[in-house]
Parts: C-alpha cells; sequence; structure tokens
C-alpha cells in the first residue's frame, strides 16, 4: 500500500487477500475507524504487534498464511467478533484470546493445535468456532 | 469523460479494460466504483480527484501498484483489492512502472551512491 492510505481516515473496511505483500503495510495502522481487514493468502508469516492498535476493529480475517502464532496484543481488540485464522501453522494461541469479550466467530481450523489456552471469564458470546486438532 | 459529470455510480466488473482514461478523475461525483474482473495494471493518478468516493473495488484485477493519489480520497471507507499483484514497497513500483527511465536512473543513482561508498570506506586508512 501507498504510505498515503493513512490519509483516508474513514476506511471501514479493506480487504487486500491474495496478493503477495507478505506483511500488513505499516499505512493500516494508522487508520483509526478500520472495522475490517482482510489479509487471507497473502504468505504472511507473522501477525505484527501493532495489529493491538486497530481497536475498532470488528472482524480480521487472516486464513491461508505462514503463521505460527498471534501477538499478545490481539487481545487489545475488545470489539473483534469475527477472527478467522484457519489454514495457518498455530501450534498454541495465546492467553489473551480470552479477552476478546465480543468474539462471536473463531476459526483456527487446520492448523498443528494441540491444546487450547486456558479462557476463564472470555469468550462469553461465542456462537460459531471451528478447531481441528492434529492427530 | 466531462460528459458524464453528474455520474455518481459506475460498475464495469466482468470485463477486458486494460487501463481507464487519464481523465476518470474528472467525475467527481462518482461514489461507487466497481473495477472488479478486469485486466487494470494501474490506477490513473486522477483518481486522486475523486472526492466524494467512498466504495472502491478493483478485486480481480493485475495491479501491481496502487497510485499513492488514493490517499486524498478522503471519503472512501471501503477498498477492495482482492487477488491482484500488490506489494507492499511499490510505491517505487508504481514509479518503476509509469516511469521507467526515473526508476532506472533511481536504480542507477542508488548503485553509484553505493560503489561511493565503498569506495570511501577502501580508502580510508
Amino acid at each position: 500500500m501507498p504510505d498515503s492510505i493513512k490519509q483516508c481516515k474513514h476506511l471501514l473496511y479493506v480487504d487486500l487477500s491474495s496478493n503477495p505483500i507478505t506483511r500488513i503495510p505499516d499505512s493500516l495502522f494508522q487508520l483509526s475507524n478500520l472495522t475490517s481487514l482482510g489479509l487471507n493468502d497473502i504468505s504472511m508469516t507473522s501477525l505484527p504487534n501493532d495489529i493491538g492498535q486497530l481497536v475498532t476493529l470488528e472482524a480480521l480475517e487472516a486464513r491461508e498464511n505462514l503463521l505460527r502464532s498471534l501477538p499478545s496484543s490481539i487481545g487489545q481488540l475488545k470489539k473483534l467478533k469475527r477472527l478467522d485464522v484457519g489454514s495457518n501453522e498455530f501450534e498454541t494461541l495465546p492467553i489473551e484470546i480470552g479477552c476478546l469479550e465480543n468474539l462471536q466467530e473463531l476459526y483456527v481450523d487446520c492448523n498443528e493445535l494441540d491444546s487450547l489456552p486456558q479462557v476463564r471469564d472470555g469468550l462469553a458470546k461465542i456462537v460459531d468456532c471451528i478447531i481441528f486438532f492434529r492427530r | 469523460m466531462r460528459s458524464l459529470k453528474q455520474l455518481q455510480s459506475l460498475d464495469v466488473a466482468e470485463n477486458k479494460i486494460t487501463c481507464l482514461p487519464d481523465d476518470f478523475g474528472e467525475l467527481i461525483n462518482l461514489t461507487d466504483v466497481t473495477l472488479s474482473q478486469n485486466c487494470l495494471e494501474v490506477l490513473p493518478h486522477s483518481v486522486g480527484r475523486l472526492k466524494k468516493l467512498s466504495i472502491l473495488k478493483v478485486d480481480k484485477n493485475r495491479l501491481i501498484a496502487l497510485t499513492p493519489a488514493v490517499g486524498t480520497c478522503t471519503s472512501l471507507t471501503e477498498l477492495i483489492l482482492t487477488d491482484n499483484l500488490l506489494q507492499v514497497s511499490f510505491e517505487y513500483m508504481y514509479m518503476s512502472v509509469l516511469f521507467p527511465t526515473f526508476a532506472w536512473r533511481l536504480g542507477v543513482a542508488q548503485l553509484f551512491g553505493q560503489s561511493e561508498k565503498a569506495n570511501r570506506a577502501q580508502r580510508r586508512p
């Protein structure tokens, strides 16, 4: 993305899926009203900690990438309703996922998970969740 | 283009368009533009003049760079770029598509700068 995209302060929905972009352009972290971000199939190896700045996000899709972990800052996305990180390379999920109190849909299918983090009070609003465990 | 100045919505999805006219930005009343499933490699710089543009869909094209002028479309709420050839560091690429000579010079300047640095390093006692 050109750096100038940060001037589009009213952007609510950006989809960069299926581009050889490999990482999130830094300028996106300055879009303070973003509610939906599509990052499927962009050959991304890590999700930067700065993702926690996008506190208005309600939907985050990062399917079919090469992610091995989620940053702990994911827990700052309090408005997130839908998190789709299926078809990556996760072995664990951070405990902070339990902070996503508005999450309704969680997709972590087709990863390398053999357990889930202990989540005490969070995830109360989950209505749809798909998790496949490694055999 | 000027005769279409009142146009608010344009949908030309699923065609074989390879480029938009340079004066596309004359359509200053456009709010929705759908260019999905065409053969676009770049958008004209004049797109930055579309101050009312709210939705821009350019999915399933051949975009290798996005014009930095998009940053001046300050009413933009939806930007759909799915399934293109975009890379992160494409401001330079954008220049190299539109101004190959400029990119070549820049490349030479960088090479020259590096060899100068190397020379200076060698010259140090």
